[in-house]
């Protein structure tokens, strides 16, 4: 931008550039567009967008990096980033920023002013009669070149304006319906028309298998997918293979356990019988959240019906360590992860009795249990060991200073896989897009090169000939190798 | 200028690119943080059966004749279990009108479901639907969703995570038939 | 442990010809004898096809294209780095290019030794044809691109000691020495003016056998008009990719960013080199960032920086 308010001295200064609508009367709006599309500007605008881009390789960005280190530079930098805030450059979604939108947009306005002249001059020449020379092929070339970057901006902003893409999880054996509803995440494109396609996928199953080294060796979804109630696709859906149906595509993102806990009051009633995700970074240890909201049973002394959540961990793999206390007492046993494989899995339950803070009407984060307003079921806030298919029977305070057991089953581990969910019609204009700048780049760099040296050798045959004489003159210099790009 | 329509274009594109990316500063917004469009009011309730929670057959047409009370909502969310007691207001109120309540239990486990319907005492069936297929026939981003059908199946009202609009929308419906 | 993999002993009987040929080259810059540049050429020669074997050896052990991970791609790089060399020096008899490109060849591979993974299976993000097209044509755009940096620096060098010559040939008296056959005169009258004048005066003659800085100035660029369609054609296939696996063609994924950092600094290049005739001086300096850019592409992002291409380490 500084450039574009640059006292236009140099204008003054003669150039080799023919005065086309030159000195007579350029309004000062004029001379600003006219430095506004330079190329040198151009270049400047490029630069800057280098050097913002440069920022979001080594910041970590939202979206695309890890929450906890945005939410870290974000406190180790509170001053920087403020500043840069307010100059229109968030550090930590530098690719979403105003300043990045600014130039970007100011490139593209320049690329467009660019094309148009140059297009019509190459188009008044090819009217004129022009000689088909190499070095009018080559600007040919080079226009196509940078019309083709100007359609790829055209194409992605038409596809993820019309698009939507979200994040969906489904476990094994669930359907779930492509709506909104579904969606963990959704973002969907200012001229979305809202109309989400209902198609009903079914995670059939899932399967991880291990290698010796304990990474997985693939990890595929079996789905079908339902039109209207009639399954129309089964696929192995995996990272390099997606599932796709009228434009709508299901990417295989993530997976990871999904262990199916039971829970009965003490009145034996089901209150809860659910399958809970777990995260992890590497499926040999991971966290969950179980939250028993309507657990149908008062306390002695209370008013309202108690909530127990629990913090979970998840060894599919427990390796048991020696025991804290020598006491036996299965309370006190703790685990290490060992691999990836469902050998021996064993959940680690720290339960929590009290209020989980959901009645207030606020939305809940399900990796996450506020336990404000509880307590731990131990004092110790101990864990206890739930190995799969296994039942644990614990009491809890009853009328006249008794007591009543409630249950906690691990009825099964399946588990659940992450989908990236989207649809974008902008895909096949990128891909033509693609060929256009490849065909363009290649003619300028390539075919000319090419033409002149067929036409130089045709020419030493001609003067070999000895009747050269006007041929020669036709030949443009074929000394200089490179002309002008733009402009 | 306009002897230069190439200039014209160009500022046109600079004018939208701007206006696109500026304001917006992202072409795909969250939609959660979008506002509710009401796309479906006065329009005709698409068709809604299924199996409630307890196991019977739940057909909407089949309540045609009067206003209906639809409410798309689930055991873990949090807005849901907060504005539960309202509802139940609204149905001690207008159920004996001739209202019908109906929920529409979304992206839930039929024994959650269940311990909510026990514990809010909630007196009105649920059609169970697990997968949000209903949720999307209907165009219900999230849940709470309240819906008020009229008479002749005509979608009357839509709000998100609020009842305060149940009241006079049934009022009118009910002093005008 | 198991044992050495035939792949690795090959790619050692490599290397070890690569270092005898950078002795061999840096010989040549102090002795400026033809001989001792055209053994270290054959040198070179000789290791080339253990370096092809073990690229071979290693794609059949590993059972996949052999560009799977730091090791293969490293090892893969400075093949690309090595035949380009030996191309331009057996066609354009360019003998002291052998030094940078030696240099690199080995840096690269001692990178790819010390990142050494067994072959194995790939992860399953890489169970793809993309692999084969995406990978290869990265690769092999930026050896391709690290020779027009080469070039630039050459060009640098030559104009530096022509230059030199010009302020020796101007002051001192040993003026027929530099004018006349280079800096051997220099180097053995100059022994008793001053130590310093002496050093460079031989590297300055040693570069003076560089063809023109003009020349060098056009192979510079020849390099950058080879790179940098393949470097296009590279990215946008792993766009292709990225579209077909994650389903997004973009997303800023450091690695990504970086390859379009380093498309960003070869375009600036052409179109200043082009329309402002940027030649020469401030043409070669640009080569040189993306240089540095090419680099940070395909090590820092890889290493430091985690992202979707992090496996790569693996």
């Amino acid at each position: 931008m500084a450039t574009a308010t640059r006292p236009p001295a140099r204008l003054t200064r003669p150039t080799a550039r023919p005065p086309r609508r030159g000195a007579r009367g350029r309004t000062s709006l004029g001379r600003f567009w006219h430095q506004y599309t330079r190329m040198r500007t151009a270049i400047y605008f490029l630069m800057g967008i280098l050097g913002i881009v440069l920022i979001g390789t080594f910041v970590p960005q939202q979206f695309s990096s890890a929450d906890q280190k945005v939410t870290e530079f974000v406190a180790a930098h509170q001053n920087l980033n403020d500043l840069f805030t307010h100059l229109g450059l968030p550090l930590t979604s530098v690719f979403v920023s105003p300043l990045f939108y600014v130039l970007l947009a100011s490139l593209y306005i320049a690329l467009l002013s660019c094309v148009i002249t140059r297009g019509r001059a190459l188009v008044g020449r090819t009217l004129r009669g022009y000689p088909r020379s190499p070095q009018y092929w080559g600007e040919w070339g080079s226009w196509l070149f940078h019309t083709s970057f100007f359609l790829l901006v055209v194409a992605v902003v038409f596809g993820k304006a019309t698009g939507f893409d979200g994040i969906m999880t489904i476990t094994e054996g669930q359907r779930v319906a492509e709506t909104p509803a579904s969606y963990d995440t959704l973002q969907e494109g200012m001229l979305f028309d809202g109309r989400h396609s209902g198609y009903v996928v079914h995670l059939n199953s899932f399967r991880a298998p291990l290698q010796s080294n304990g990474m997985p060796s693939d990890f595929v979804s079996n789905m079908t997918l339902y039109d209207s109630g009639r399954p129309v696709v089964t696929k192995d859906v995996r990272v390099n293979e997606f599932l796709g149906y009228n434009g709508v595509d299901f990417y295989q993102q993530d997976y990871g356990w999904a262990p199916h806990l039971l829970v009965r009051n003490p009145a034996g009633e089901v209150v809860s019988d659910t399958d809970i995700q777990m995260i992890s970074d590497n499926k040999t240890a991971s966290t969950g959240v179980l939250k028993v909201p309507d657990y149908n049973y008062t306390l002695p002394g209370q008013s309202k019906p108690t909530q127990i959540g629990a913090k979970l961990v998840l060894y599919p793999d427990a390796q048991a360590l020696p025991q804290v206390s020598g006491t036996g007492n299965a309370l006190n046993v703790s685990y290490a992860p060992g691999t990836a494989a469902a050998n021996n899995p064993v959940l680690e339950v720290q339960l929590f009795v009290g209020n989980l803070g959901l009645d207030n009407g606020s939305s809940q984060d399900v990796f996450s249990l506020d336990t404000g307003a509880m307590t731990p079921y131990y004092a110790s806030a101990a864990a206890f060991a739930l190995p799969l298919h296994q039942t644990t029977t614990l009491q809890l305070p009853a009328a006249n200073n008794g007591t009543a057991g409630f249950t906690i089953s691990f009825v099964d581990l399946p588990q659940f896989s992450l989908f990236h969910v989207k649809k974008d019609n902008g895909v096949p204009l990128v891909y033509t897009t693609f060929i256009l700048t490849m065909v363009g780049l290649l003619t300028k760099l390539y075919l000319r090169p090419f033409l002149e040296r067929r036409r130089r050798r045709r020419r030493t045959v001609l003067q070999a000939g000895g009747r050269g004489g006007s041929q020669v003159l036709e030949s443009p210099p074929t000394t200089v190798r490179e002309e002008v790009l733009t402009r | 200028m306009l002897k230069h329509p190439c200039r014209v274009a160009a500022l046109g594109a600079a004018a939208l690119a701007t206006a696109l990316l500026v304001s917006g500063c992202s072409l795909q917004p969250d939609v959660s943080a979008r506002l509710q469009p009401n796309p479906r009011i006065s329009q005709p309730a698409p068709a809604l059966t299924g199996t409630s929670l307890s196991g019977s057959h739940i057909d909407l047409a089949a309540l045609r004749g009067r206003p209906v009370v639809l409410d798309f909502w689930a055991s873990w969310c949090g807005p849901c279990r907060a504005e539960q007691d309202e509802l139940n207001g609204l149905v001690s109120k207008y159920a004996a009108h001739g209202v019908q309540f109906l929920g529409v239990d979304i992206r839930d486990d039929s024994a959650n479901a269940l311990a909510y319907v026990k514990q809010f005492q909630v007196n009105y069936p649920s059609l169970f639907d697990p997968a949000s297929d209903a949720a999307g026939t209907f165009n219900v981003n999230a849940p709470p969703t309240t819906l008020v059908v009229d008479g002749s199946g005509t979608i009357r009202l839509r709000e998100l995570g609020s009842l305060s609009d149940v009241p006079s929308t049934l009022n009118s419906l009910l002093g005008s038939s | 442990m198991t044992d050495t993999p035939l792949s690795l002993t090959l790619f050692g009987v490599a290397v070890a010809f690569y270092v005898a040929a950078l002795v061999g080259f840096l010989a040549y810059i102090s002795f400026r004898r033809r001989r001792v540049a055209d053994t270290a050429l054959a040198l070179v020669a000789l290791g080339w096809p253990f370096h092809v074997a073990a690229i071979l050896t290693r794609a059949f052990e590993a059972g996949h294209w052999p560009l799977g991970n730091i090791y293969e791609y490293s090892t893969g790089i400075s093949f690309v780095v090595v035949t380009t060399f030996l191309v331009i020096s057996l066609r354009a008899g360019q003998r002291l290019l052998g030094v940078p490109a030696m240099i690199l060849a080995i840096a690269l591979m001692a990178v790819a030794y010390m990142l050494y993974v067994p072959p194995g299976n790939l992860v399953p993000a890489l169970h793809s044809y993309w692999l084969t097209i995406h990978v290869t044509s990265m690769a092999t755009a930026s050896g391709l691109l690290v020779f027009s940096s080469f070039f630039a620096m050459f060009f640098l060098a030559r104009r530096w000691a022509d230059g030199y010559a010009l302020a020796t040939a101007g002051g001192a008296s040993r003026v027929g020495g530099v004018s006349g056959g280079g800096g051997a005169a220099v180097m053995t009258s100059g022994g008793g003016g001053g130590v310093g004048g002496g050093a460079g005066g031989s590297l300055a003659g040693a570069l003076r056998k560089l063809p023109s800085a003009r020349t060098l100035d056009g192979w510079s660029f020849r390099f950058v008009m080879i790179g940098f369609p393949v470097w296009t054609f590279g990215v946008m296939m792993g766009a292709v990719w990225g579209e077909h696996a994650w389903g997004r063609y973009w997303g800023w994924d450091p690695k990504e960013t970086f390859s379009f950092i380093v498309w960003v600094v070869f375009a600036i290049y052409l179109h200043a080199r082009v329309t402002y005739g940027w030649r020469e001086t401030r043409a070669a300096l640009i080569t040189v960032v993306g240089l540095v850019a090419i680099f940070a592409d395909l090590y820092a992002v890889n290493l430091w920086i985690a992202g979707l291409h992090s496996y790569a380490r693996a």
